[in-house]
């Protein structure tokens, strides 16, 4: 297992913790009263948490700015993002330019206190509409620029897809000062909840979802929702010391990227109702394991070496 | 029938953003802090009223010149002024709570230090209301701080000790508004063994580590509904990140800031003028002697006619002193302290002009009158008296503007 | 003893700085975006001049009044680009005086980061003492 932890210096290390601490004192409860009014289908509740579903041009600039901080400390607190190029850069949140306006953001607030406990992000395509995934010239998604492939060619899928049809799913993420397990299930179930409802609400607009991700951590949430997902292994996945990320790619385990395109409409909406009678359950944790084996999704793996020649 | 609160007047067409704001606090100051405005004021002095903040919060108050990059309204200092006037003609107190965070806040902005901003400025944009404080006068050093020349002079100030990655603040700081409620304080120390303006260090200290004391809070005349009170520093570890502009720059931050905020305060002052001609204006409309109502006995009219010029004329400066901060850097001293010197005195020549007109009822709580006569005062105290106003004045005015 | 030593020096330097910039795809397509122009005014030598995407780099005031107005001594000028003064420093002190819409100027200063990098070898150049 590849952990060799970047060193800082401690000037780095203080600006990334008062980064932290920064993030620790804010909540934006007032997200949710603002969806609450703007779009009302866009919020859902459960069980004292709350979670939105909407695009980047919905949200408010402020709101926006605190979603992508939480998204920085989150990545802070998990060694994932440079604290070199976060100081360097002066950082509070991810780069507001690093987001498009069609973009996805599911965010699950702690209906008491306003705080951000959870968060998944769906990136959009930077092509204009129609442009096939197979083109060349298409724009290349994150994970294929940092794991040098095309996901497409190289799980052999793709045949009349185009890019506005295809999503990546990135930063599923938990705040880190959530210890307690059934809060930690019941987020999870929101995010893919919230993940549902926006391939549901926005059908057949999104059809495949791209990413990548340890096989131990963000696939086994694709897999208890049902997701066929292909996973290619044997690549070499690198960023520039100098670019913010790089360290999530030297920290962690075998990072892979993934495809998994999403079922039948019909399939979509019984497997929503499925998890969402599974999130309303008091004994969540128990009808979560029966989640997992009615739903059972499954793993294809593709070798890239193999798969190139 | 003219209605003075309208800024739009002559020279000055608001920008439609600033516009918009300004209505949406004139509606926040009608429904939310007229209704408190008595209540506020008759209460316990360390009484503090969260739910005006917390609305005034909603609105983007406490934000207003924070850049949007991190979260603020970006509005300048003309948004926080023409606001602060709206709030200021029902609660001088309310206003300068909010002008206090500016105040701030404004050492974080001038440092023009990425570092410092990216870890305060996001503060103020979560649900909570946050607020900030600026910590300058001492027990035995008041202006003496505020002007140049005089440092070298003021005994026994705070000071500022490096000790590795970190500086050593000791001493006590009077007359803060929002001491007690603040997370951070911007505050101006003497780095130990360089007494006098060369020496003093801005500093930005949050206010829960180790060694800070917030004081009681004073009883004061005006200004009720916001808190004054003191902070004792011992052995308070600040780091290296926290100076603002390096070492021995305080004094230029600190009159940079003065200048950057006086606009707002002359706003406070014209919207304590405005308040209590209001009250005023109206009496005379309805009170009738001698067969006809006040205003039309030329006393009484003269009265009420120079009452109206004097906010006319405090508006406009306000209003240039504020759009030239806004369009200048550095912040400019002339506009902005000639703007406070003529809101201050004539806030108290209205206010007292106006309880001439009302007589006895002028002298009674339940008319709401006294208390802009007690708040009138309060500006000349603060970001500058009439004497340290005069000398920034002439400064700018004998400044050969030689580079 | 100021840095340059004839008005024709420090125009030269100044010129060639703005040159660098005005060629700068990022510079030149963020100014025409925003309409932006900078009258520059240095004083000890007296050298003016004025830059837009249009016209690049002329002598003199422009005819209209610029978006951005900058005045300083050529020796605190010196000072800035070569790394030896901070930008905020020398507004907080008054010697660096900026007129313009805040906001604009703001987002100015990071595109002046090219000429940052290319003026010692500009300055030594023209035989300015560093």
């Amino acid at each position: 297992m590849n952990v060799s932890t970047p060193s800082y210096s401690t000037h780095e290390i203080r600006y990334a913790d008062d980064i932290l601490r920064l993030h620790e004192q804010l909540s934006f409860g007032g997200l949710l009263d603002h969806m609450a009014r703007a779009r009302p289908a866009a919020v859902s509740h459960r069980h004292g948490l709350a979670t939105i579903c909407a695009r980047t041009e919905d949200i408010p600039h402020r709101y926006l700015v605190g979603i992508l901080g939480f998204r920085l400390a989150e990545y802070l607190r998990v060694g994932f993002v440079s604290k070199t190029v976060v100081r360097a850069s002066s950082l509070f949140c991810e780069p507001v330019t690093s987001t498009h306006r069609n973009d996805w953001h599911i965010v699950t607030i702690e209906a008491a206190t306003g705080r951000i406990v959870g968060y998944l992000s769906l990136s959009a395509t930077t092509d204009r509409p129609g442009v096939p995934v197979l083109d060349p010239r298409r724009s290349r998604f994150d994970v294929e620029n940092v794991h040098g492939i095309d996901v497409f060619r190289a799980v052999g899928m793709g045949a009349g897809l185009t890019t506005d049809r295809v999503v990546e799913v990135k930063r599923l993420m938990h705040r880190g000062s959530v210890a307690d397990p059934v809060l930690k299930l019941r987020i999870s179930l929101e995010l893919l909840l919230g993940l549902g409802r926006v391939v549901l609400d926005s059908w057949p607009q999104i059809r495949v979802g791209i990413g990548d991700a340890e096989s131990n951590v963000a696939l086994r949430h694709l897999l208890i929702i049902g997701l066929d997902v292909y996973t290619v292994s044997g690549t070499e996945p690198r960023l520039a010391a100098d670019e913010l990320f790089h360290p999530a790619y030297v920290v962690r385990d075998k990072v892979q990227p993934f495809y998994a395109e999403a079922p039948d409409v019909a399939v979509i909406r019984q497997r929503y109702d499925y998890v969402r009678g599974v999130a309303e359950q008091q004994k969540v944790m128990a009808a979560a394991v029966g989640m997992a084996r009615e739903l059972r999704g499954t793993i294809t793996r593709i070798d890239y070496q193999e798969s190139a020649a | 029938m003219i209605d003075t609160a309208l800024p739009n007047i002559g020279l000055y067409e608001l920008p439609d953003d600033v516009a918009e704001f300004k209505g949406t606090v004139a509606k926040f100051v009608d429904t939310t802090v007229r209704p408190r405005v008595s209540a506020n004021d008759l209460a316990d002095a360390a009484d503090f009223d969260w739910e005006i903040l917390r609305e005034a919060h909603d609105l983007g108050l406490l934000r207003a010149v924070i850049p949007r990059e991190y979260g603020g309204l970006g509005l300048g200092i003309l948004g926080v002024a023409v606001a602060l006037e709206e709030i200021s003609s029902a609660c001088a107190g309310t206003a300068l709570t909010i002008g206090a965070t500016l105040l701030g806040q404004a050492p974080v902005l001038i440092s023009g230090d990425p570092q410092l901003q990216a870890r305060f400025l996001p503060l103020f944009c979560g649900d909570s209301p946050v607020l900030a404080c600026n910590a300058v006068t001492e027990e035995l050093a008041g202006c003496d701080l505020l002007i140049p020349e005089y440092a070298a002079a003021a005994t026994e100030v705070m000071t500022a000790r490096r000790d590795g990655d970190f500086y050593l603040l000791n001493g006590r700081k009077r007359f803060i508004t929002n001491a007690k409620q603040a997370v951070y304080a911007s505050v101006y120390a003497n780095m130990e063994g360089s007494p006098g303006a060369t020496g003093l260090t801005g500093f930005i200290v949050p206010l829960d580590v180790d060694g800070v004391e917030r004081g009681p809070v004073a009883d004061k005349m005006g200004y009720r509904a916001c808190l004054g009170s003191e902070l004792t520093f011992r052995d308070v570890r600040v780091p290296v990140e926290n100076v603002v502009a390096g070492e021995g720059n305080g004094m230029v931050i600190n009159i940079q800031q003065m200048n950057m905020a006086r606009a707002t305060v002359a706003a406070i002052s014209t919207g304590v003028a405005r308040g209590a001609f209001e009250i005023a204006r109206q009496w005379s409309a309805d009170r009738v002697q001698g067969g006809r109502a006040l205003y039309r006995h030329q006393f009484s009219a003269r009265k009420i006619a120079e009452m109206a010029t004097k906010i006319q004329a405090a508006r406009l400066m306000y209003l240039n002193a504020a759009v030239t901060t806004d369009n200048e850097i550095p912040a400019p001293a002339f506009e902005s302290a000639t703007a406070k010197l003529f809101a201050d005195r004539i806030a108290i020549e209205v206010a007292e002009e106006a309880m001439s007109l009302m007589g006895a009822r002028g002298y009674l709580r339940e008319y709401g009158l006294e208390k802009f006569v007690r708040d009138a005062f309060g500006a000349r105290i603060y970001e500058g008296t009439p004497e340290v106003l005069a000398l920034a004045i002439t400064e700018a005015l004998y400044d050969d503007d030689d580079f | 003893m100021p840095v340059f030593e004839t008005k024709e020096q420090a125009y030269d330097v100044f010129s060639r700085l703005f040159d660098i910039l005005v060629e700068d795809e990022t510079f030149a397509t963020k100014a025409t975006a925003q309409n932006l122009s900078l009258h520059l005014v240095h004083t000890k030598p007296d050298v003016e001049l004025h830059v837009n995407a249009d016209e690049g780099v002329v002598a003199g005031p422009p005819a209209q009044p610029a978006v951005i107005r900058i005045k300083m001594s050529c020796d605190v000028a010196h000072a800035l680009w070569m790394g030896d003064l901070l930008v905020p420093l020398a507004l907080a002190t008054g010697r660096m005086r900026i007129k313009g819409n805040i906001p604009k100027v703001l987002e100015f200063v990071p595109l002046l980061r090219p000429a940052f990098d290319r003026y010692p070898e500009i300055a030594a150049e023209a035989g300015v003492a560093g």
